[in-house]
């Protein structure tokens, strides 16, 4: 039985793990943030994950990570904090490098004509999905990529569902007047 | 593959898994250590209750710390986005209905209506 259970959870776990990481990657616009965000999420759901049933195991995983990324960025907001007020400027210009606001990692593209724009498009959604606020992000990565209901999307957010679609409606909004009719999918 | 192919292939959706796949694929190494690790801390049914009591304790102490500190400090707001503000008046209230079907709202016809009804009340 234990067994069954260990098989199931690292299935779910490699299957869960890619779309995961983008999830965090995009949130907290930093891969190496993203990984180590990740790896406590993935430890605290494989903690819990006995006392679900194996249906709501992608809701549970989403639901730890929204907290810790809330977590880090608290404590990221705090060092900040501390920063200032230490007046550490070799100090402070190191965490501008660590931030976050270094450009998005770009894939390296070819120059054939309608790959590169295909690109450029690929480019231009990834960086407008980054620029919107963290709630929006959630509600639409959530539901548009993650297919998750509303209700199912309300209960991993902490917030309740005419929420959600306010968040959902805003992002549409914010992301279509970026990238034009293409949002629509 | 013409164009109207591959923009129908590079959907929303889509163009993420691909970037997901891409962002994988440069730390694979690491995400199947990290599954190994999540996987050797997954609580065997016998040390389920003393380690339930355990988590909750450490989670209310956290808790209290944490809240203490928000309490203490001013917590840090979040930067504005670059994205050009959306006014809040055009989100019309009735969004958050209950009867209104999500449908709806992921239907970027609805939002090209917003928009048209904003522009034609500034004239108005």
């Amino acid at each position: 039985m234990d067994k069954q259970f260990q098989d199931d959870l690292n299935l779910f776990l490699r299957n869960n793990r890619t779309a995961a990481l983008k999830f965090t990657a995009i949130r907290l616009r930093d891969d190496d943030s993203a990984l180590d965000v990740l790896q406590e999420a993935m430890i605290g759901f494989a903690r819990s994950a006995r006392d679900y049933e194996a249906d709501a195991w992608k809701n549970l995983l989403y639901k730890i990570l929204l907290r810790r990324i809330t977590d880090y960025q608290r404590k990221q907001g705090w060092r900040n904090r501390i920063v200032r007020i230490m007046n550490f400027s070799q100090l402070s210009q190191t965490e501008g490098e660590e931030d976050g606001n270094a450009p998005v990692e770009v894939a390296d593209t070819d120059d054939s004509g309608s790959d590169h724009d295909l690109d450029e498009l690929a480019q231009a959604f990834e960086v407008a999905l980054e620029r919107l606020p963290a709630r929006q992000q959630e509600a639409y990565l959530l539901r548009q990529w993650q297919n998750m209901s509303v209700a199912e999307t309300a209960k991993i957010m902490g917030c309740s569902e005419g929420s959600v679609k306010t968040h959902l409606s805003r992002a549409f909004l914010a992301l279509r007047k970026e990238l034009g009719d293409w949002i629509d999918g | 593959m013409d164009r109207n192919k591959q923009t129908a292939q590079a959907d929303p959706a889509s163009c993420l898994d691909q970037q997901a796949e891409a962002l994988a694929a440069r730390h694979q190494e690491q995400l199947v250590a990290m599954t190994n690790r999540a996987l050797a801390q997954a609580t065997p049914p016998q040390k389920r209750r003393s380690r339930r009591t355990a988590g909750a304790m450490a989670g209310l102490a956290f808790t209290l710390i944490v809240a203490a500190t928000v309490v203490l400090f001013k917590p840090a707001t979040e930067q504005p986005t670059q994205v050009a503000k959306v006014q809040p008046t055009l989100i019309p209230d009735w969004v958050e209905d209950d009867t209104v079907p999500v449908s709806l709202l992921e239907n970027m016809d609805l939002y090209v209506w917003i928009a048209h009804q904003a522009t034609t009340e500034n004239q108005g």
